[in-house]
């Protein structure tokens, strides 16, 4: 098992460095961030004296080697635009995005299970054409014009909550919902669909002929088994609610990293940009990686072939 | 075309009307400049910010409304649904031919190659698509081509995975083995032997990756990472709308129906579509 788990983390760090690189690559091959820096009547020579600073006019190996060198040596530089050191910016700004990410989380996730099994067992009824409407709907609506329309809804209409902003918990309700509605909707299709499977088995039916109690047949041989085939996937949708958080942040002004990547992004800001990413790409790898884990520990023939 | 228009009326209720709107949605599309009841830049600076028709202060000039600048949200919606489709397809269709493509050559050759191209696709889910997007659009500019471009070339993932795993399975088939054994060279067994029987799953996928690229168009547009303000699209229309929610909330909420309707009809249609080819792709997307 510690081996396996070992070797799981190898795999993420490479993952990791690939993506570093990936960044790395595309920035410095079509982006040219001392262009906006510079005034219209600037001289070449301006340009130029703004790369050097940057350390853009060496040979695109030698910055690199020099990135990873800062990088493994807990430096990732300053801010080309807010001229602080990237690290206090996202020290700032992480907080706001973990809250909202793990809100979201805590709120949905639950949420999409009770309601993915529930309208499995109870399927036809008018709490699964209702989950499964709202299922149906969370897939093709833009997280960004739900978000708006909620706005419209329940700030300029009925004035219930606030516009934007951060801070209160009041403030939280709207981007809470904005960001779990899509993972919310995927994870309860999927349970439903996998319980929907699983229900059927034969050993379901056995469990049933030896008078087991139908709660624990749903919980303990239907919903275990059918979580088999929801974590990893509830993984990789978690890492897209964290995605989401771009979109969400903007529109309701939250200080987070998400608002922080599109502003970095819009005005070439390298070395925010490259660590911001890093920090998503960091937090979808942890997900993946407990997700792996709990796949394990869920599924004994796996743990049984990783221990042999 | 017999067995198509049997299969369309056998189809769920949900797939008849994804394919009504879709039709719709097409002809519209080519039609814009006939059915627009006004050109697409027109400004009618008396009718600004006029409210849809079935509002009070509405008027039947503008049946949907105008915006701040007195242009008339029908027409942009009209043209805006050419701008989705585009993208949708053509985007559809880059990450299609570069997955199933990628997703062949990894499941036959296997190897060092289905390694290079497994840790591809690791780095790629490691990262959510629509920051490598932005990024991407931020460098390359942004504009109609370059948002499909990019789209594209990001979009490859579900397919190559897919087709990759399915390859695996179908390359162990008599079929194959006996293509091997009479000396066919790789390329005609790769095309003329799998890609058959993977190319479903492919078309399937497809289906809802049109869907999936409108959305991710609208939202790169939308965060200003996507296509110019200049055209109108429905994601630069929500946009706009936002600087005017509090008094011109129209603007908001009908190019987002447009969106939703459209991308609900897209998605009926694939479900449609996997059911009845190939129900192992339940949840894949």
């Amino acid at each position: 098992m510690i081996r396996y788990i070992i070797r799981r983390l190898l795999q993420t760090v490479l993952v990791l460095f690939l993506v570093m690189t990936l960044v790395f690559v595309i920035l410095r091959v079509v982006g040219d961030p001392a262009k906006m820096m510079v005034t219209p009547d600037s001289s070449y020579e301006d340009l130029q004296n703004i790369r050097r600073i940057l350390g853009l006019d060496q040979p695109i190996w030698k910055q690199y080697l020099n990135y990873l060198s800062d990088v493994l040596r807990g430096d990732f530089g300053s801010s080309y635009y807010f001229e602080r050191p990237v690290i206090d910016l996202l020290k700032e700004r992480l907080p706001a995005t973990l809250k909202l990410g793990f809100i979201s989380l805590a709120v949905s996730l639950p949420l999409a299970l009770l309601f993915g099994v529930i309208s499995a067992i109870k399927r036809n009824s008018l709490l699964d054409n209702a989950v499964t409407t709202f299922v149906v709907m969370g897939r093709s609506i833009p997280t960004f014009w739900f978000a708006s329309l909620m706005v419209l809804i329940f700030s300029v209409q009925l004035k219930w909550l606030p516009a934007s902003g951060y801070g209160e918990t009041r403030q939280l309700i709207m981007p809470v919902i904005a960001m779990s509605s899509g993972m919310g909707a995927s994870v309860t299709r999927l349970t439903r669909s996998a319980m929907l499977d699983v229900m059927r088995q034969d050993y379901i039916t056995t469990a049933r002929a030896k008078g087991a109690a139908e709660t624990k047949v749903i919980i303990k041989h239907g919903l275990h088994n059918a979580l088999l085939a929801v974590v990893t996937f509830v993984a990789l949708q978690i890492g897209y609610m964290f995605a989401g958080s771009v979109v969400v942040e903007s529109i309701f002004a939250i200080p987070g990293i998400g608002r922080l990547i599109v502003t970095a992004i819009k005005g070439y800001d390298f070395p925010l940009i490259q660590a911001s990413t890093l920090i998503f790409a960091l937090i979808f790898s942890i997900i993946n990686c407990v997700a792996d884990l709990c796949y394990t520990l869920i599924d004994p023939r796996i743990s049984f072939r990783i221990n042999k | 075309m017999k067995n198509v228009w049997k299969t369309i009326s056998r189809s769920t209720r949900t797939a008849k009307f994804g394919l009504v709107v879709m039709a719709l949605w097409i002809i519209v599309a080519v039609l814009a400049p006939v059915i627009a009841p006004y050109d697409i830049n027109d400004i009618d600076i008396a009718q600004r910010l006029a409210p849809p028709a079935w509002e009070k202060k509405g008027t039947i000039e503008h049946v949907l409304g105008t915006d701040q600048l007195g242009r008339d949200v029908l027409t942009r919606l009209i043209y805006g649904s050419r701008i989705s489709l585009i993208v949708g397809i053509v985007a559809g269709a880059v990450g299609m031919v570069i997955g199933v493509v990628l997703g062949l050559i990894a499941g036959y050759f296997g190897g060092a190659v289905d390694a290079i191209i497994s840790r591809m696709i690791d780095v790629m889910l490691a990262f959510p698509f629509i920051f490598l997007a932005m990024l991407l659009v931020a460098a390359l500019g942004s504009s109609l081509g370059n948002v499909i471009i990019v789209l594209g070339i990001t979009g490859w993932v579900p397919y190559a995975r897919t087709i990759r795993a399915q390859v695996l399975s179908v390359k162990e088939k008599e079929f194959v083995k006996a293509a091997n054994a009479i000396g066919c060279r790789d390329l005609r067994i790769i095309f003329k032997q799998i890609l058959p029987s993977v190319v479903d799953s492919a078309i399937i996928l497809g289906t809802m990756d049109v869907g999936t690229n409108i959305l991710a168009e609208a939202s790169l547009t939308f965060l200003g990472l996507g296509i110019p303000p200049s055209i109108a699209t429905w994601g630069n229309m929500i946009a706009n709308g936002r600087d005017y929610i509090f008094n011109a909330g129209w603007l908001t909420t009908i190019p987002g129906i447009a969106l939703l309707i459209g991308c609900l009809s897209i998605n009926f249609v694939g479900d449609w579509l996997r059911d009845v080819r190939d129900p192992r792709l339940r949840g894949v997307d």
